[in-house]
């Protein structure tokens, strides 16, 4: 199943965030805690299920295997569909605004 | 390592909420899942404890790296069967829940969903053919009463049970996981805590049933080969279901013709007895013979009348005239012979079909059929009353 542009689970848009820098799999949950102020508590179960689509996908690819871990990246086909995700959400965000009035 | 306990998947394997509430029930009677397959699950026995599990669709074999993960997040790998990978955790260990995003998770199962519609897709035809077959033989068959109770019929009906219920575990399995991958795809969780009671007594019944059928099934040919037997006819009385040559020809100079012989049953003269479930008592007796210095009549050779009975005591008499319309159907085969109906007190029905020298009488009461086939000079009209007075009278 390719990503087809619709809207991305919260699990593939913080990998995804976290992913702008090489990671592998542990540190990789530590860092989404981080970004998302730990808010976000990501099952192994959902992490490793969203790595297997993205890579499948074309977002993210393996930088490098030395057989004992995995470190990932995310690719620039990852990089638009984060921007046109982020995009999606701002202008969410913008519109929802009139919620700040009420 | 403690005892190992075996326990029959009853359910479907697919059904995940409800086995894993099952392997947490059973965990908490202090047996702890070892082995997970499509028939038999393993447990071992141990202490009691609160033991969350969950089944988790993994592609491809996990890396070490990230079993390490699922660890230090608290789960425990335990086994796993093809590509469902069990995981459990101490329920009091606070570990995060596996899966945090329903719709990923419904994402992993699309790629088995498919397998499970191809799967569905092959079964489907496959049944198709199968039944087909089945009921093309009594459908093109011009005798299907004839050939239900010849051959093994009611055998032949488990069969198709049994390859129903195989069906049905197929369609299953594709309905189990397509609902739990629509589901999960709406944003549901999976309810790890879900009955399973209900579906494993149902599960065990069907089970249950379909083996008895299956096992029923493999006893039915081993009865046959048991019951039916080849003899030569004895040349003094018995008690078969058969008008003797001898009363009919009234002749002292008739004497036994020996024919064919194989394993010491002479083919000319032999009972063949045969056993099915819809005509537990089936005979077919040969018996010729020959009077020297007779000629038949149109001198073609020395005379040697024979005669051919077949014999069946059917368990549903509203078959015997059925039964005996496909016996008619199956040996009068000249256009051109017409079959009378004769009328007669002591049968249900008599029907009589003359061909030169052969002659057959089929004839039915209550259950039970016989047909003979005679060929000599004697007329019908001499035969009828021995077959009559034979079928009306005959005790096993």
């Amino acid at each position: 199943m390719t990503y087809t542009g619709n809207p991305m689970t919260e699990a593939m848009y913080y990998i995804l965030l976290a992913l702008m820098n090489p990671n592998h799999g542990y540190q990789l949950m530590a860092a989404i805690d981080q970004v998302s102020n730990g808010r976000i508590k990501m099952g192994p179960g959902t992490l490793y299920g969203v790595l297997t689509r993205l890579q499948k996908d074309g977002l993210i690819v393996i930088l490098n295997d030395d057989g004992r871990r995995k470190t990932y990246v995310i690719t620039e086909a990852g990089k638009v569909a984060l921007r046109a995700e982020y995009k999606r959400l701002k202008d969410m965000v913008q519109d929802g605004i009139l919620v700040e009035e009420i | 390592m403690g005892k190992l306990v075996k326990r029959v998947m009853f359910d479907d394997m697919y059904a995940i909420g409800r086995n894993e509430s099952w392997f947490s029930d059973m965990a908490k009677k202090g047996l702890h899942l070892k082995k997970f397959g499509r028939i038999f699950i393993y447990f071992e026995k141990g202490k009691s404890k609160e033991t969350k599990y969950r089944i988790d669709m993994i592609k491809e074999a996990p890396s070490q790296e990230q079993l390490d993960v699922y660890q230090a997040c608290g789960w425990d790998i335990v086994t796993n069967n093809g590509n469902l990978y069990v995981f459990s955790a101490d329920e009091k260990a606070g570990a995060t829940e596996l899966h945090t995003d329903p719709i990923v998770q419904g994402f992993s199962l699309s790629e088995l969903n498919k397998r499970l519609r191809i799967n569905l897709i092959i079964t489907s035809i496959a049944m198709l053919l199968f039944l087909g077959m089945i009921f093309s033989i009594y459908f093109l068959t011009n005798e299907p009463f004839l050939y239900m109770i010849k051959s093994q019929f009611v055998q032949q009906m488990l069969l198709v049970i049994v390859e129903l219920y195989v069906f049905y575990s197929v369609i299953r399995n594709y309905v189990a996981i397509r609902n739990l991958r629509e589901s999960l795809l709406q944003g549901k969780t999976i309810n790890h805590k879900e009955d399973y009671r209900k579906a494993r007594v149902v599960g065990g019944i069907l089970l249950g049933l379909v083996l008895s059928m299956a096992l029923f099934t493999i006893l039915i040919p081993l009865v046959d080969i048991a019951k039916s037997k080849d003899y030569t006819l004895p040349e003094a009385n018995t008690n078969l279901p058969i008008v003797r040559l001898a009363d009919i020809e009234q002749n002292p100079k008739l004497v036994r013709e020996t024919g064919y012989t194989d394993n010491e049953v002479d083919w000319a003269n032999r009972v063949r007895y045969d056993w099915s479930l819809l005509a537990p008592i089936q005979y077919e007796i040969y018996e010729h013979g020959i009077i020297k210095g007779e000629m038949w009549s149109d001198k073609s050779g020395e005379y040697s009348p024979s005669i051919i009975t077949r014999y069946y005591k059917l368990i549903f008499g509203d078959m015997a005239e059925n039964l005996t319309l496909d016996l008619i159907n199956r040996h009068v085969w000249r256009d051109n012979i017409e079959i009378k109906e004769v009328n007669n007190l002591k049968l249900d029905k008599i029907y009589i079909a003359e061909d030169g020298s052969r002659k057959q009488i089929f004839a039915y009461l209550d259950n039970r059929v016989i047909h003979v086939t005679y060929y000599g000079k004697k007329k019908m009209e001499d035969i009828i009353p021995f077959v009559s007075e034979k079928l009306g009278s005959y005790q096993e």
